[in-house]
């Protein structure tokens, strides 16, 4: 399944919204509830959905992009072409 | 002068604690101590801090344990409603529990904690919450009623990761403890020009 598809699912759950859509350019802003600690669920939900874990600089770089779904988007998609 | 004569005459009574709160200048630690000296707390561990500002309302009902550190909270055991049911109805209500604060809990300015309640070891209490129930170990509970919304293991993952990325992060791996007065300058100045670039600074 395409990663960003995947990746929504995991919004969804977090967020309890079943219609809750992202692209690359959605960030905290755009969601309701979004904030530092659903953040830190959010990165953890999808660490353990895709089986990776994401070392500090790269949490890092994800804070610093308010929330940036396409940084995550890039991020992850390398996490999980290295670990699989 | 009058900060030492407040701490000299601290444990003289309700006047004596009253003159040691309002100009005795005790940080957490101090008046920890001072509490467990001069009250009925049920325990207290070693090394924790509890501000002069935190209301422990019952202490014979409060178990606290090891470095717990209280912000300028509030600690109720009892429900004061039940004097006034058993009034209007003519009942005999007793509602008063414990409040069991575990090892290495921090709990933030304006929270309240009420009786039977436990909170788990390693949790942190947010802000403004309002403990109506236990939290289980290692939680961070928040809003009101308080509901866990994370875990503090995976907080301290992220807050170190955001420590790294801090442009004054040389200075804070320097620090010893959690205030250095020789490099707080240098770490205000840092931190000012972080957070407020390009927006002007009072003349």
């Amino acid at each position: 399944m395409d990663i960003e598809v995947e990746l929504q699912s995991v919004f969804r759950e977090v967020f309890d919204a079943d219609d809750l859509c992202i692209d690359r350019a959605t960030t905290a802003t755009d969601v309701e509830g979004w904030d530092s600690m659903a953040q830190i669920n959010l990165i953890v939900a999808v660490e353990k959905h895709f089986s990776v874990k994401f070392p500090a600089a790269e949490l890092s770089e994800m804070r610093q992009g308010d929330g940036n779904v396409g940084i995550l988007l890039d991020l992850l998609s390398a996490r999980v072409e290295a670990t699989h | 002068m009058i900060r030492r004569l407040s701490r000299r005459f601290s444990h003289r009574g309700r006047l004596g604690r009253a003159l040691y709160k309002r100009f005795g200048g005790a940080n957490g630690f101090e008046w920890a101590e001072h509490l467990r000296a001069t009250t009925d707390l049920y325990h207290l561990g070693k090394d924790c801090s509890i501000l002069p500002s935190t209301k422990i309302i019952e202490p014979e009902y409060t178990w606290i344990g090891d470095r717990v550190c209280l912000g300028s909270c509030t600690l109720i055991c009892h429900d004061g409603a039940a004097q006034t049911i058993n009034r209007r109805h003519n009942v005999s209500i007793d509602r008063i529990g414990p409040i069991i604060i575990e090892d290495d809990v921090f709990v933030g300015e304006d929270a309240i904690i009420l009786g039977s309640t436990t909170i788990g070891e390693g949790s942190v209490v947010g802000a403004g919450s309002l403990v109506r129930s236990s939290v289980p170990a290692g939680s961070v509970v928040a809003g009101n009623p308080a509901k866990v919304v994370a875990k503090v293991e995976d907080v301290v993952r992220f807050w170190e990761a955001d420590t790294l990325a801090m442009p004054w992060r040389h200075l804070i791996e320097q620090r010893e403890g959690a205030f250095d007065r020789n490099l707080e300058p240098e770490l205000k100045r840092m931190r000012q020009a972080h957070f407020f670039q390009g927006k002007l600074k009072r003349p």
